[in-house]
């Protein structure tokens, strides 16, 4: 670097630098530590799946069985049932979490009262801080057999006894998508919003001026502005479509609707701490979040090929 | 703000119909926290009953004593709180600290610690029982310590503070250092005080997760000391769903009439009540400070 060279002086150079930096040493090397342990030591434990785990032997003195508990979840005979109601819980969720933000961004911009745009919105945000325990506990009660849904329905005479609306097979997929859509969809607003924000109003004089009226400007000009956006939300929730069901079928499931409220994260927890089968239960993490990996990456690819947006 | 032109009358029909839906909307989100206040509120036994749907029947504070008098609820409440306080100015702390070092790119170990960092970001962590695993391994099953430990250093806090610091400019702490300050002493004294946003942004969204977590307690603990308030809530409404599975003359005769077979409707909506008071009351600030939080994160992707 300097015009003489000379090795002794460079090594003192990083000597003092050393010196010098004692400090953030001092910082980085418990932060490190920690990380290693805490974010790569569950890696080492996906080897469970790979050996007949025994708590007191330690993974490497458990017997290897290489593939076998994969092979065990493909036989499974529940496994199907699983698969669906994973697959049915998360597509559902997957399209109305997308969907309703954006439709509720769209309608919020189209107001023109701030006060009213501000309240919307102030009510619209409680609900994703709240937990979904809360949340259960509310909608288990309000769509109750003495809740006021069922009062209304009763005083309009539509129903004469109680409708029991969590034991209804047929509609616990919906219900759930619902209580995850009011509790997330104004949260998920806050994203379009801020894209649209910033959506140079040029192009809506230009439009105005070219008579277009307000639908066809949300068409013609919100709508492509904010492609981006959506393309790479579809993408990043995409990863969630095997897992990130605990919660609403946990929750909300009964004896009554664990037929169709079943996914491969309540399995997980059924099969891993409820039952002790720790390499099994495992071996079934594995599976999922390689497939959740392997579907980001193949939406990206997709996206890609059909529009210009990706993220990476 | 926005320059309305070209206003035919259709958009005006147009506006007046988002206007209803938005209003309807914002009712739905209103409500069921006003339909829980009003049972909370209500004498419990009057409760089951039914047919309360927005104010109470016959007014009473009976659940309120019953929570504060029952010494599990009210000892719940303290490991919530002490989780949520500790837990938080932990991860604040150290979270921010890991960021000052990603400002630091002359820094010996920059290069390695951004491998690691993103390598831990996209792969790091795992499944349920490889974590469940690890915390029995470090003995952190079954203590208080689950709670915290593994959430002192959050990555994407560490991201959140590190944009931040970044967006301050350097002669701050160029200026200090050539007064003799060392970086510690930049860090504590010259980049925290100009970064409080940040910090309230993070902290309130730390605190937050905290308090409303419940699944930990479900996965890593079993002592029954170490529940927390929304455990509580949670087993209380699995138990009560259980309940509903019975008939309700079959489970008079099984039970011979015994009225304290479910927790009343009413206490456990003053427990939800409890746990959500905390959340209304930071909530103007959480409003406030996390529009520009998930700014910074529409930028990661």
């Amino acid at each position: 670097m300097g015009k003489h060279w000379q090795p002794r002086a460079n090594t003192g150079a990083l000597r003092r630098k050393l010196i010098n930096q004692k400090y953030l040493f001092l910082i980085a090397v418990p932060c490190l530590i920690y990380i290693i342990i805490f974010f790569y030591g569950p890696l080492y434990g996906w080897l469970m799946a790979f050996f007949k785990y025994k708590p007191s032997k330690g993974i490497w003195g458990s017997e290897y069985v290489g593939l076998y508990y994969f092979k065990q979840f493909f036989t499974d005979p529940d496994l199907g049932k699983i698969v669906r109601n994973t697959l049915a819980m998360s597509s559902l969720n997957l399209i109305a979490i997308n969907l309703f933000p954006l439709m509720l961004a769209l309608m919020i911009n189209e107001v023109s009262s701030r006060i009213f745009k501000r309240t919307i919105q102030t009510l619209t945000y409680l609900p994703h801080f709240v937990s979904f325990v809360v949340v259960s506990n509310i909608f288990l009660e309000l769509l109750g057999t003495n809740g006021p849904v069922n009062e209304l329905l009763r005083n309009m005479g539509v129903v004469e006894t109680a409708y029991k609306f969590w034991q209804q097979p047929s509609l616990f997929w919906l219900l759930a998508t619902f209580v995850r859509v009011w509790k997330e969809v104004g949260w998920g607003a806050i994203i379009y919003l801020a894209t649209l924000a910033g959506i140079d109003q040029v192009q809506y004089e230009a439009a105005a001026i070219d008579g277009c009226g307000r639908i066809r400007r949300i068409f013609y000009i919100t709508l492509p502005n904010l492609l981006p956006t959506v393309m790479i939300l579809w993408i990043t929730n995409m990863s969630g479509l095997f897992s990130a069901s605990f919660d609403a079928s946990y929750m909300l499931g009964n004896a009554t609707t664990a037929n169709v409220a079943e996914v491969i994260e309540t399995y997980i927890y059924k099969m891993g701490l409820s039952m002790g089968m720790y390499s099994y239960s495992t071996a079934v993490s594995l599976i999922q979040t390689v497939l959740g990996f392997a579907l980001v990456w193949l939406t990206n690819k997709l996206a890609q090929k059909t529009t210009d947006y990706s993220l990476w | 703000m926005k320059p309305r032109i070209g206003t035919k009358p259709g958009d005006r029909i147009f506006e007046g119909i988002i206007v209803a839906v938005l209003a309807v909307v914002g009712i739905s989100m209103l409500y069921p926290f006003l339909y829980v206040l009003a049972v909370s509120l209500n004498d419990p036994a009057d409760t089951e009953l039914g047919g309360i749907w927005l104010y109470p029947r016959v007014f009473s504070l009976e659940s309120y004593r019953l929570i504060f008098r029952e010494g599990e609820l009210f000892a719940a409440t303290l490991v919530s709180v002490a989780r949520t306080v500790a837990g938080t100015c932990l991860t604040v702390l150290f979270s921010s600290l890991f960021a000052f070092l990603f400002t630091r790119s002359d820094f010996v170990l920059y290069k390695p610690m951004k491998a690691i960092f993103f390598f831990a970001m996209f792969f790091g962590g795992g499944g349920l029982i490889p974590t469940y695993m690890l915390y029995l391994n470090l003995g952190l099953y079954n203590t208080f310590f689950v709670y915290i430990v593994p959430f002192v250093i959050n990555l994407w806090y560490v991201v959140l503070f590190r944009t931040y610091f970044m967006s301050i400019p350097g002669d701050l702490s160029e200026a200090a250092r050539v007064d003799g300050a060392n970086d510690l002493q930049v860090f504590f004294r010259i980049l925290i005080p100009v970064s409080k946003p940040i910090y309230a942004t993070v902290g309130l969204y730390a605190a937050v997760t905290q308090w409303n977590s419940w699944r930990d307690t479900l996965y890593y603990t079993t002592d029954t000391r170490l529940r927390t308030l929304q455990y509580i809530c949670m087993e209380m409404i699995k138990k009560a769903e259980g309940e509903k599975m019975i008939d309700r003359a079959a489970m008079f005769e099984i039970f011979h009439g015994d009225a304290a077979l479910t927790d009343p409707l009413s206490l456990r909506m003053a427990i939800t009540v409890i746990t959500v008071v905390p959340i209304v009351c930071v909530y103007p600030f959480l409003q406030k400070y996390f529009m520009k939080g998930i700014m910074v994160g529409s930028m990661k992707g």
